[in-house]
C-alpha cells in the first residue's frame, strides 16, 4: 500500500471527527455570510427573481441619512453596555465568589434574567419605565427625584434600553467571571497578603491581570451582542421616538420585510459582519496578554 | 494531515487493542452499508400484497352485464389555510366548518394552521421567498397589496362573477382589497376605530352622555377633552393656571411609539380632506394645508390632553389607561377594545361614539380576509373554500363567534341581533365612514418613514410645516426605489 493512502487511512479518523463541528460552520455561518454577500450585489424584493446590480446597493448607503443614524445609534448603544457589562457583572462575581452566607442563592437571583427570554423582559420593562404608574419612577419619587419619560425622550431612550439589556445579562458574564476567579490559585492571595498588599491591591494587581483572558472574552462578546441589538427596541419603541433607538439589525429589518429590499437589507447585514469582525480582531490584539505568576 | 509518529513497519507488533481508527471505519463501514442496504430493499419493494388472514369469502362468478362509464372522481386535495388566533380557541369555529365544507367538496381536506400574530408578515415573505407560502392565509388590506402587486396572490374576479359577493361587500372593504382593478383577498371583516367615551367621568365633567349627543366634530370633542383633563386644583387646560405636571386625570390617551400611523393620524388627516399619497400614488402629498392642519390638531392633543407618559406608550398601553381610568377618551381603538372591557371590565360604563367630521367623516378601519397565493399547487380548491367561509351564512356566524364586525352588507342586521350588544350595534353603524390604511405596496415603509416625523413634531423638536416637508422627502425616495411590474 503507498505511503500516501497509509496516510489518508490515518487522517481519516481526524476529520471524521472534526466533521460534525465544520458542518455546522459552513451551513450556519460561512454560507450564509457568502450568501448575504452575494444577496448585497442584487436588488431583490423576495419575491420577484434578483436582479445584479454591482455596488449599487452600498454606493445607496453611503448616502442613506437613516443607515448612518443607525450606525451612530449602534455604536452608542455598544459604548454604554459593553462597558457596563464588562464591570458590574465582574465586581458582583468577586463578591459572590467570597465565603458569604447564601452565596449560592445570589447566584441565583442573578441568573433568573438570564433564563427569561429577551421579548417577556421588554414587555415587563416597558412597564417598569412608564411615565406614571412605573417602578421605576415611583422608586425615584420615594427618594424626591423626579422620574422621566424613559421612553418617549429620545435623549435617554437608548440608555433605558442598553439598562434593560445590562439587566438581563448581567447574571451570564458574572458566571463566566465566576468561572475565571475560581482558577486563580488561592496561594497568590496568601503571598500577597504576606507581602502585605491590601484588598484593593489584590484585585487591581493579582484579579484583573489574571482574569485578563476572561475579560477580553467578556468585551469580545458583549461587543458582539451590542450590535446584534434588536428584541427589546422591536418591542419597547420600535426604533423611535424619531429613530433615536433604531439600530443597525432594526434598521436592516425594516430595509428587508418592510421596504422589501432584500438586496439593500443584506448590504447592510455584510458590513455589519465586517464592522463586527474588526472590532473583534482589534479588541483580541489589544487585549490580548497574559500575566503569568 | 494528521501525522502519526513513524513507525518501522518490520518490527511494529499488531496492536492487540481495538483502536480508535478501527471503531471508525467499522462504524463508517457499517452505515455505509446499512444506507446502500435500505435504499436497495425501498427500490425492489414488492407491492402490496392482501393482509394474511383477511381471506374473502368465494363468490360464484357475477353475471356478466352491459358496462356503464362511470364519471371519474377528482384526486383528493389538502389546502393549508394560516390564520391567526382571534379567539382562545378558533378551531371551535373552523372544524365544525370543515365538516360542512366535507359535504359539499369530499375530495377537498382542509388544514388549518393557526400561527402566531407575532411576525406574521416576515413569515408569510419568508414562505413565499422560499416557495412554500401556505395556499391561501388572512391577509389585512394594509400588507396583500405587496404580494398582489409582485404576482404572489390570485386575483378572484373570474371566480366571483355571476356571484353577487362583491356587491354584498361593504365599499370600504371592497376598495380596501382591490390593487390595480383587481379583487384579490375575500374580506371577512372590517372593523372600526372610533370614539371611546367614559361615562362616570363625563358626567363628573357635566359632559352630556347621550350616546346620540356624543362629541361629533373636532370643536365637540376638544371641548369634551378640555373639561376631562383635570389638574389637582380642578382646573382645565383652557384654565389659566392650569397645572400640566399635576394633572388627575387626563382627557384622551394615545402612546407614541407606534409601529404606523393607522389610529394615531389617520383620523386627523383624512378628517383634515388630506391624504397620504396624490390620487396617482406617485407621490407624498402629507405637506398641504390639510396635512398642517391635521398635524397641528395632533400636537394640540399631547400638547394639552394627553399625560406626557404616552410619549413612550402604545396600543396596549392606550387601552389600559383606558380600563383604568386614566384617560375618560381614547380614539383609534377597534372592537377588540368592547371585548376586553367586557371580559375584564364589567363595571366600566362606556359609550362607542361616533367618527368625528370635519371636512369629511372618515377614520381608520381594518379590513381583513382570506387570499389565495399563486404558489398554491391548489388553487381552485382553496378559492372554494374561501367562498365558503366567506359566503353570506358563513359569514354571519363568523362575525358571531369572534365578534368582529362583518365586512358584508347583508351580515349586518342579522349579526347586531345575534351579538346583542348595543355598542357593537354602534360600531356597525360606523363602518360606512372608515376606510382601510393606505393601499400600496409599500404601506408598512411608508408608515415607518412617516412616523418618526411625526413624533419629531409632537416632541417639538420639529415644526409641523418640517416635519411634513421631511416626512414627504422620505416617502418619495422609498418610492423611487419601488418599481411597480407592468400589468399585462
Amino acid at each position: 500500500m503507498s505511503r500516501a493512502i497509509r496516510e489518508l487511512r490515518r487522517s481519516v479518523s481526524g476529520y471524521l471527527f472534526i466533521m460534525p463541528s465544520i458542518s455546522i460552520f459552513l451551513v450556519f455561518f460561512f454560507f450564509p455570510i457568502v450568501y448575504t454577500l452575494f444577496l448585497s450585489l442584487h436588488d431583490w424584493s423576495g419575491i420577484t427573481p434578483p436582479n445584479f446590480q454591482g455596488l449599487a446597493n452600498y454606493r445607496e448607503l453611503l448616502h442613506d441619512h437613516v443607515f448612518r443614524m443607525a450606525i451612530r445609534n449602534t455604536i452608542v448603544y455598544t459604548l454604554m453596555f459593553v462597558p457596563l457589562v464588562s464591570t458590574i457583572p465582574l465586581l458582583i462575581a468577586v463578591a459572590l465568589n467570597a465565603k458569604i452566607r447564601f452565596r449560592n442563592l445570589f447566584r441565583l437571583l442573578y441568573f433568573i434574567p438570564v433564563t427569561c427570554s429577551t421579548i417577556i423582559a421588554a414587555v415587563i420593562w416597558k412597564w417598569v419605565y412608564h411615565g406614571d404608574v412605573g417602578v421605576l419612577n415611583y422608586l425615584l419619587s420615594l427618594v424626591g427625584i423626579r422620574g422621566r419619560m424613559w421612553l418617549g425622550d429620545p435623549q435617554v431612550a437608548l440608555a433605558a434600553i442598553a439598562a434593560m439589556s445590562v439587566w438581563k445579562l448581567l447574571g451570564y458574564y458574572m458566571v463566566l467571571y465566576l468561572a475565571g476567579l475560581q482558577s486563580i490559585p488561592t496561594h497568590l492571595y496568601e503571598a500577597a497578603k504576606i507581602d502585605g498588599a491590601s484588598s484593593l491591591d489584590a484585585f487591581f494587581r493579582l484579579t484583573i491581570p489574571l482574569l485578563r483572558p476572561v475579560i477580553l472574552l467578556v468585551v469580545v462578546i458583549a461587543t458582539i451582542d451590542s450590535f446584534k441589538a434588536f428584541d427589546a427596541i422591536y418591542v419597547m419603541t420600535l426604533g423611535g421616538p424619531m429613530r433615536a433607538t433604531t439600530t443597525l439589525v432594526y434598521q436592516i429589518y425594516v430595509a428587508g420585510f418592510h421596504q422589501f429590499r432584500m438586496g439593500y437589507a443584506s448590504a447592510m447585514g455584510f458590513l455589519l459582519f465586517v464592522i463586527v469582525f474588526a472590532i473583534s480582531v482589534i479588541e483580541l490584539r489589544v487585549l490580548r496578554a497574559r500575566f503569568e505568576y | 494531515m494528521f501525522r502519526p509518529k513513524e513507525r518501522d513497519e518490520d518490527t511494529r507488533k499488531p496492536d492487540p487493542r481495538y483502536t480508535r481508527r478501527e471503531f471508525l471505519e467499522t462504524t463508517g463501514k457499517i452505515g455505509l452499508g446499512l444506507g446502500l442496504g435500505a435504499a436497495g430493499l425501498a427500490g425492489c419493494a414488492p407491492a402490496a400484497t392482501p393482509t394474511p388472514g383477511a381471506l374473502t369469502p368465494t363468490k360464484p362468478a357475477p353475471t356478466p352485464t352491459k358496462v356503464v362509464p362511470t364519471p371519474t372522481t377528482p384526486p383528493k386535495v389538502t389546502v393549508t389555510h394560516w390564520i391567526f388566533p382571534l379567539s382562545g380557541d378558533d378551531t371551535e369555529f373552523f372544524n365544525p366548518l370543515i365538516e360542512e365544507f366535507k359535504k359539499q367538496e369530499p375530495n377537498i381536506d382542509i388544514n388549518i394552521e393557526i400561527m402566531s400574530w407575532t411576525n406574521r408578515y416576515e413569515r408569510m415573505m419568508s414562505a413565499v421567498a422560499g416557495g412554500r407560502a401556505p395556499d391561501l392565509a388572512y391577509l389585512n388590506g394594509d400588507n396583500y397589496c405587496y404580494f398582489a402587486d409582485l404576482g404572489g396572490l390570485v386575483p378572484l374576479d373570474d371566480y366571483l362573477a355571476g356571484t353577487d359577493t362583491l356587491e354584498d361587500l361593504l365599499p370600504g372593504a371592497r376598495d380596501a382589497m382591490t390593487w390595480k382593478g383587481s379583487f384579490y383577498v375575500l374580506p371577512i371583516l372590517q372593523d372600526a376605530s372610533v370614539n371611546w367615551w367614559n361615562l362616570q367621568m363625563m358626567e363628573k365633567a357635566g359632559l352630556d352622555t347621550d350616546p346620540d349627543k356624543l362629541p361629533a366634530t373636532w370643536e365637540e370633542y376638544e371641548y369634551a377633552i378640555d373639561r376631562l383633563t383635570v389638574d389637582a386644583n380642578g382646573k382645565h387646560p383652557s384654565d389659566p393656571g392650569f397645572d400640566r405636571d399635576n394633572v388627575l386625570q387626563w382627557g384622551t390617551t394615545h402612546g407614541l411609539l407606534v409601529f404606523g400611523t393607522w389610529h394615531m393620524f389617520n383620523p386627523w388627516l383624512w378628517q383634515a380632506g388630506g391624504d397620504f399619497l396624490t390620487p396617482d400614488m406617485s407621490k407624498a402629498a402629507l405637506s398641504t394645508d390639510s396635512g398642517r392642519e391635521a398635524l397641528a390638531e395632533l400636537v394640540k392633543m399631547y400638547d394639552n390632553y394627553i399625560s406626557p407618559a404616552d410619549l413612550g406608550g402604545e396600543y396596549v398601553i392606550n387601552r389600559t389607561n383606558f380600563c383604568e381610568e386614566r384617560a375618560a377618551n381614547v380614539w383609534g381603538s377597534g372592537q377588540g377594545l368592547l371585548k376586553q372591557l367586557r371580559k375584564d371590565y364589567p363595571d366600566l360604563r362606556f359609550h362607542v361614539g361616533p367618527i368625528l367630521k370635519h371636512k369629511k367623516r372618515l377614520a381608520h378601519g381594518t379590513v381583513a380576509g382570506y387570499g389565495v397565493f399563486s404558489q398554491s399547487k391548489n388553487v381552485e380548491a382553496a378559492v372554494k373554500w374561501a367562498m365558503f367561509v366567506t359566503n353570506k351564512e358563513n359569514a354571519i356566524k363568523w362575525s358571531t363567534f369572534f365578534k368582529y364586525l362583518p365586512a358584508r352588507v347583508s351580515a349586518g342586521e342579522p349579526v347586531k341581533e345575534l351579538v346583542g350588544d348595543p355598542e357593537y350595534s354602534r360600531f356597525i353603524e360606523e363602518t360606512p365612514y372608515t376606510s382601510e390604511n393606505l393601499i400600496h405596496p409599500l404601506t408598512n415603509a411608508i408608515m415607518q418613514t412617516i412616523v418618526p416625523e411625526l413624533q419629531a413634531a409632537v416632541l417639538h423638536r420639529k415644526s409641523v410645516e418640517q416635519a411634513l416637508e421631511d416626512a414627504d422627502a422620505g416617502v418619495n425616495r422609498l418610492l423611487a426605489t419601488y418599481v411597480s411590474p407592468p400589468t399585462d
